[in-house]
């Protein structure tokens, strides 16, 4: 009797540990490593053939910097494991302009991304 | 008593190994981290000079395999294709490792699983010599002929460097090709191109 009470207990707060983790889980969302200084506007996936497709859309939203940044994509596979990343990609973008990029993660197992931007202190 | 030993004896051993760690220079699995050496990202983006570097390198692979992939003589093949990388050409004033290029598009190609690869011109001398040993060569009886590609993948690095007091401007242009050696017929093409510009006065980052 005892022991099917604690299986069930354990088994509750396995299942509550598992709720919880993956609410934390992040998908499909921008991380930005320093200060936010660009928006990431807009992005989204598709599927290209066999692969995953990014597009992606940055915009400096003042009108007088213009900022040099990195952005990295890394590429989770359906258990949420990085299996991929790209390199970390530099641009530049004066005030008001908006940036596209496309980038297409070069395995079949790709399901997810992450996309990283880093701005460099001032 | 027996049990107050063992946790007493216990105890030392935790706390001794505890400060035998503070002592130690590095830690664990390091040695020599407080000189100046440090590791960083692989991937990071790399500024310190104009000339070609990692990260050139990095995307130039990046962008071409993706282009690539996304062809329809790779995309849309009944079976992955047989493909052997030739030489890209290095047209550049700089030395530019252009079969670093090559390999890591290779192993990009071959992690998607979309294409096979054939062993490459300068390493024949070694799949050769290696065919000399096998059986059928030893006992002179008829050899496996080598596999035709189906394609070839070659290329060109080129730059234009331009300087004045103030500024230098260097552009890079890596240009690839996927030719089918029966026909000589060029099936797809694309370049990747990449600018940098060093300033005397640092205007920006």
């Amino acid at each position: 009797m005892s022991l099917t009470k604690n299986t069930l207990l354990s088994l509750t707060l396995g299942s509550l540990l598992l709720l919880g983790l993956s609410g934390c889980a992040r998908k499909n969302e921008g991380n930005f490593i320093g200060k936010e200084r660009v928006v990431l506007k807009e992005h989204k996936s598709f599927q290209e053939g066999k692969f995953l497709k990014v597009t992606a859309t940055f915009e400096n939203e003042d009108d007088t910097e213009v900022e040099g940044m990195v952005y990295q994509v890394q590429w989770l596979d359906s258990r949420g494991i990085m299996v991929d990343q790209t390199s970390w990609k530099p641009f530049t973008i004066i005030g008001k302009q908006q940036i596209h990029v496309v980038d297409m993660a070069s395995r079949p197992d790709v399901t997810n991304y992450r996309i990283i931007i880093s701005t460099p202190n001032k | 008593m027996t049990t107050f030993r063992k946790l007493s004896l216990t105890t030392t051993l935790v706390l001794s190994s505890f400060l035998m760690s503070g002592c130690a220079t590095g830690g664990a699995g390091m040695v020599g981290s407080s000189s100046n050496v440090k590791y960083g990202d692989a991937k990071a983006a790399e500024t310190v000079t104009a000339d070609f570097g990692s990260t050139d390198l990095q995307s130039t692979a990046e962008t071409l395999t993706q282009s690539l992939l996304e062809s329809r003589y790779i995309a849309k093949a009944q079976k992955p294709p047989k493909v052997r990388l030739r030489a890209v050409n290095n047209l550049t004033y700089e030395h530019i490792d252009t079969k670093a290029i090559t390999d890591k598009i290779r192993i990009k190609l071959l992690k998607s699983g979309q294409v096979r690869f054939l062993a490459d011109t300068a390493n024949l001398n070694q799949v050769n010599s290696e065919r000399d040993l096998t059986t059928a060569a030893t006992t002179k009886t008829k050899m496996k002929a080598m596999t035709d590609s189906d394609y070839i993948i070659t290329g060109n690095v080129r730059s234009i460097k331009k300087a004045n007091d103030d500024v230098k401007d260097v552009y890079y242009n890596v240009s690839m090709e996927l030719v089918d050696p029966q026909s000589g017929e060029i099936l797809w093409a694309d370049e990747k191109e990449i600018r940098k510009v060093t300033a005397k006065s640092s205007v920006g980052w």
